[in-house]
């Protein structure tokens, strides 16, 4: 008995130090998550919730693979990446979901920045809905297109005119055609360093950022929508970011007749708030003028080490464009096995692309 | 751009490697020793650089903790590169795009085989003695009083094919590099830069050196 008990705690070291050495940084991944609405119809427990088990950061095939099943639906991610420091970096990500109801949701992302320029271009397919793999997809901040089937593409350009003024170019293909232009002036809050001895008068003094505040102004046409884009965002060295978006113009208003309308986007970030390494972001989006998507959606998603993980809570919630209201919530675990890249130096909490 | 990460590697690296002073090793000992009193080591790196043909300004600030293998560069030009920063440690290279406000990370054994720094360890910025094992170095000139002379050295690439040349203008008074050059094998100057704002022993620390922007989205690689 004692053996068999010694054996087996023999193998499991063996299999933390398989995974912990030739793996490097592997997480393993829980959640559970469940959503109420007003729209809803009778239906088991099961309909509403969703319970998710995986695993993260998994190097293979040159770069790092996902990887879970759920009640609704299995997933795999795969991300490529290369980064060439200082001219930049490029990285790709695909993701494919298979519900169990037959489902289909296909993803890819790709990013690229040389220098002044940067490219972002997205395509997506899908014969489910995206609530059909996650019941808290409609309620995200940036917004997600909730049809049942279709496809769906999105570039974005960014070019560097200068030092502090950034051009926007992009458009977004699929359930609401359309197209952006916008400009993007970024400004280093800084303060100047005390200059050293012998130092050269005539080199401008070396500075220290303690934050920073974008302006963006553009605008934005297509399917339903014409209309121009206002923000800015502020950031200070400590973390704590605000950002506020508008767009006003002609397009579907809330009351789904087209007219006047606007669109309101506004979130704020704040680090260390519970706790050491913890982050916490509020969210508010209003915008009736897109088609395809909530109109409204708030959400609160907080994250905070515990034990030897990190913990994530998210609540949720929104409105649809046909008037039904819900919210739901999310709970998730994500556990280092092994490795140093999850146990990060950097207190900075990984976010996604939205 | 490898050619500026080459000096500003040469830069550390002629300040904490191995020589009494009239040859090259001589001297390259005595910033070593000037060097190794230092927890830490920062300085402005300024002047031009010809990348793709046309001569850009380059303008740079490099932050070193050797002890603990951390190193920092962060750019103030061209604008293309402006406030973009790159930190280096034993485990890591990260870089901050102000472009996209994004930070990738990349493991230090992934970043090394990568051609990004024309396969120059970024990490061994803090490491001289590695890196200039891979040059041979000749003093070519000394100007100057005794006391304040300075010195041009030399230092060429081996084994690598590479003919390009990089000089560094050594000054006694306080043992540390005030110039580098890039030179191509056809003597055309590819880079001169300056070093300014030196300093030692500014108390930096190793989580100041890694500072990157908070609200930036994170790539691992």
């Amino acid at each position: 008995m004692k053996q068999t008990r010694a054996g087996k705690i023999k193998t499991l070291a063996l299999g933390a130090a398989l995974l912990g050495s030739s793996a490097g940084a592997v997480n393993l991944d829980f959640g559970v998550s469940y959503q109420v609405d007003t729209g809803r119809t009778a239906g088991n427990f099961w309909q509403y919730a969703a319970a998710r088990v995986g695993v993260s950061e998994v190097s293979a095939l040159g770069g790092t693979l996902s990887a879970g099943v759920s009640n609704r639906a299995v997933d795999l991610g795969y991300a490529l990446g290369l980064s060439l420091p200082p001219l930049g970096a490029v990285s790709s990500r695909t993701d494919l979901a298979l519900t169990w109801r037959g489902g289909l949701r296909l993803s890819s992302r790709a990013t690229g920045t040389a220098g002044p320029v940067a490219l972002n271009a997205g395509a997506s397919f899908f014969t489910t809905s995206a609530t059909a793999v996650d019941p808290l997809a409609a309620w995200t901040f940036a917004p997600t297109d909730l049809r049942d089937r279709g496809l769906a593409a999105d570039l974005t350009a960014r070019y560097r005119v200068n030092r502090t003024l950034v051009a926007v170019l992009g458009a977004e293909l699929g359930a609401q055609n359309q197209g952006f232009v916008g400009l993007e002036s970024r400004r280093d809050l800084t303060r100047v360093l005390a200059p050293s001895e012998g130092d050269d008068p005539t080199l401008e003094p070396a500075t220290e950022r303690t934050g920073t505040l974008t302006f963006r102004a553009g605008a934005r046409t297509g399917q339903g929508v014409l209309g121009v884009t206002g923000g800015l965002t502020y950031a200070t060295e400590a973390g704590l970011s605000l950002g506020l978006d508008a767009l006003a113009g002609r397009g579907q208003m809330g009351s789904g007749n087209t007219g006047f309308t606007y669109g309101l986007t506004a979130s704020v970030t704040v680090p260390e708030l519970l706790g050491e390494g913890s982050s916490l972001r509020l969210y508010s989006a209003y915008e009736p003028w897109r088609t395809a998507s909530a109109p409204l959606r708030v959400g609160a998603e907080a994250s905070l080490p515990l034990g030897p993980g990190q913990l994530s809570l998210d609540l949720r919630g929104g409105r649809s464009a046909g008037g039904t209201a819900g919210f739901g919530a999310r709970v998730g675990y994500r556990l280092p096995l092994g490795g140093s890249g999850a146990s990060d130096s950097g207190s900075t909490p990984d976010t996604t692309t939205p | 751009m490898k050619n500026l990460l080459i000096l500003s590697a040469l830069t550390l690296a002629a300040l904490s490697s191995g020589a009494g002073a009239q040859t090259a090793q001589d001297i390259l000992n005595r910033v070593d020793s000037a060097q190794k009193s230092a927890k830490d080591v920062s300085f402005r790196l300024s002047g031009t650089a010809s990348l793709e043909s046309s001569a850009q300004k380059i303008d740079l600030t490099v932050k070193s903790i050797p002890a603990q293998s951390v190193a920092r560069l962060q750019f103030l030009a061209p604008d293309a590169l402006a406030d973009n920063v790159v930190v280096a440690d034993k485990n890591e290279v990260r870089q901050y795009l102000f472009l996209t406000n994004q930070i990738t990370v990349t493991p230090v054994k992934k970043a090394a085989s990568s051609a990004g720094f024309g396969g120059l360890d970024f990490t061994q910025l803090s490491n001289a003695a590695t890196l200039l094992s891979q040059y041979s170095v000749k003093l070519l000139g000394t100007t100057g009083a005794a006391g304040s002379r300075l010195f041009q050295l030399e230092a060429t690439p081996k084994g690598t094919g590479s003919t390009d040349k990089a000089r560094v203008w050594i000054t006694e008074a306080g043992w540390r590099p005030t110039r580098l050059q890039l030179v191509s094998s056809g003597n055309k100057v590819l880079a001169d830069l300056t070093v300014s704002s030196y300093k030692v022993n500014a108390g930096l620390t190793a989580a100041g050196l890694r500072a990157l922007p908070k609200d930036a989205e994170i790539i691992r690689q």
